[in-house]
């Protein structure tokens, strides 16, 4: 046991209740969401599937041309394992159309735009299915800003918002997740072979340990140093943190009334529900 | 305290904003305490509003005297009822109320002395700051209303119980947080629902007096209510305890049970007002400059 720890029973409670009310709250009963044939998105799914039922959660999964075939195969045992329908949607002809135009765009500019054109799929299905986008972005990639704004990061709401990645490999193993899911290296299948932690240059198991020291523990820097993390990662890790601050608010509006939205307009977000 | 009393524990979810929708639930539920044989029954924190007003609030705010709760007045006709609302003070101040409605009319109001204001909490933004612990007479005995952070603070149980209070009952809508595995064997529930239990024991077994506690459940804004409402003895021990979802359970408060307890530990007899008093004089003129 480490201090990341959960009392995983407990957290499906809350999790499957939240989901469940927060749906309700907004008058519909289903959620639609992207499946990657990764842990989180399989977390996320099996956890709307037991808030709503299977029939009621509707997964896609939007394979490139160059995504990995095991991410499609991992995404279809998903599916069958927690009993929703997979829709496979195909995002290639829209995302060779637009980088015909753009023949210099690098692979960040690419995997961007594919997370977005998944987004733009996510809520065109929430739409026909009425339906809300169930959020798959844990606690470190949102606080690490390794996300696409507007992309994988947009959602009516996120059950896994508040776990760290390894919080979020306990709850799938809670939740009897299939096998291959659990143990195979966190993609973001930008390209063939890609790991996060290769990426990153950093294992979610270490940034995670500082991540609860530094924003959980609210620990000095010397009582960091102290705990036995590396000064230069700590450095590092603060930077991601407060250079990507901008993807977790809302865009910036310039203030001239005297009630500008959320500044001081401020009603609860279940308004009117 | 003279009587028993069963209290109802309505541990409800609560619609944002929705005043009449509660204050309907809230009629149902009374009359479902009525039947279970209750004579009081009491809500969570903001009861009749929903929690997370915000830019909502003045927008639900009723005076005391507001025609609207005259339902709420006329079911607390053989049943005493405890609620919460946000209560308009003629020079329009808005607070977080408690109400005990008995016999038809609004008895006593506990304005919240310490609105939250940290962390996920904003309630000084919204809402003004009561000023006044006073305990006050029912049919069973003498009772005194706290609201959520109020009993953080043990110096408004402490005047609860100086004020001579057998039962102290404390509304709240406390968020669900702390998720760790790190819990002693068979611990149960959210670590804010631990440390409640912890704070209500405590109060029961140092003041010796009836803990009724109710909390909300439910979700707003993606936060979702601990649920976890009690009956503690003056023992401090546990007469009822609810869990996170919405649920409504009786408990009988003894009087019997309090006369013991305080016979055999006369911490009441023994206290010394006068003692507390001099020296909180003495603090607050050496820490303060007025």
């Amino acid at each position: 046991m480490t201090a990341l720890s959960i009392d995983a029973p407990l957290v499906e409670r809350v999790l499957v209740n939240f989901l469940r009310e927060e749906i309700a709250s907004a008058g519909l009963s289903r959620a639609v969401l992207g499946l990657s044939g990764g842990i989180d998105s399989a977390v996320s799914a099996a956890l709307a599937a037991r808030a709503l039922g299977p029939d009621n959660v509707l997964a896609l999964a939007m394979p490139y041309r160059a995504s990995s075939p095991d991410s499609l195969r991992d995404a279809r045992a998903v599916a069958s394992a927690i009993g929703i329908h997979l829709d496979v949607v195909e995002i290639s002809p829209q995302i060779d159309a637009y980088f015909a135009t753009q023949p210099d765009a690098d692979s960040l500019r690419r995997g961007n735009k594919m997370a977005r054109e998944r987004m733009t799929v996510l809520y065109d299905r929430s739409a026909a299915w009425q339906a809300l986008v169930v959020g798959t972005s844990n606690k470190t990639e949102l606080l690490l800003g390794y996300g696409t704004l507007f992309g994988d990061m947009a959602s009516a709401l996120n059950p896994i918002g508040d776990l760290y990645k390894t919080q979020v490999f306990e709850l799938a193993r809670h939740l009897r997740l299939p096998e291959a899911v659990i143990t195979k290296a966190p993609s973001a299948d930008l390209w063939a072979g890609q790991t996060d932690e290769q990426e990153m240059g950093f294992s979610y198991e270490a940034v995670d340990a500082l991540l609860h020291d530094l924003v959980e523990r609210r620990l000095s820097e010397a009582e960091l140093l102290a705990a036995g993390h590396d000064p230069a990662f700590v450095a590092r890790v603060r930077r991601m943190i407060s250079r990507s601050q901008f993807k977790r608010r809302m865009p910036l509006i310039a203030k001239l009334s005297d009630r500008t939205i959320n500044a001081d307009f401020r009603y609860p977000r279940d308004w009117g529900r | 305290m003279q009587q028993r009393v069963t209290v109802s524990l309505a541990q409800c979810d609560a619609v944002l904003g929705g005043v009449e929708s509660n204050l309907q639930a809230h009629l149902q539920a009374i009359e479902r305490a009525r039947k279970a044989g209750a004579q009081l029954v009491v809500f969570p924190e903001l009861s009749l509003t929903g929690y997370h007003l915000r830019d909502l609030t003045p927008e639900v705010a009723l005076a005391a005297d507001d025609a609207r709760l005259q339902p709420l007045r006329d079911a607390s006709r053989g049943i005493d009822v405890v609620l919460g609302w946000i209560e308009e003070s003629p020079e329009h101040q808005l607070f977080n109320a408690a109400g005990y409605f008995s016999g038809g009319k609004l008895l006593h109001v506990h304005r919240k002395i310490y609105p939250v204001t940290y962390g996920m909490f904003e309630e000084s933004r919204y809402w003004a700051a009561g000023d006044q612990v006073a305990a006050f007479d029912t049919a069973y005995g003498r009772a005194g209303l706290l609201i959520c952070e109020d009993m953080w603070h043990p110096s408004t149980s402490y005047l609860l119980y100086a004020d001579r209070a057998d039962v102290i009952i404390t509304l709240s809508a406390s968020p669900a947080r702390g998720i760790g595995a790190h819990e002693p064997q068979g611990a149960q529930g959210p670590g804010s629902s631990r440390t409640w239990e912890a704070l209500l024991r405590q109060q029961s077994a140092a003041f010796n007096v009836y803990s009724v506690y109710v909390n909300r459940c439910g979700v707003e804004d993606g936060t979702t209510f601990a649920g976890g409402s009690r009956v503690i003895d003056p023992y401090g021990e546990a007469v009822l305890s609810l869990d996170l979802e919405p649920r409504q359970e009786s408990a009988v408060l003894d009087p019997a049970v309090l006369r013991r307890r305080r016979a055999a530990l006369p911490l009441l007899r023994d206290e010394r007002l006068d003692v507390t008093l001099g020296n909180l004089e003495r603090i607050a003129r050496d820490r303060f400059v007025y």
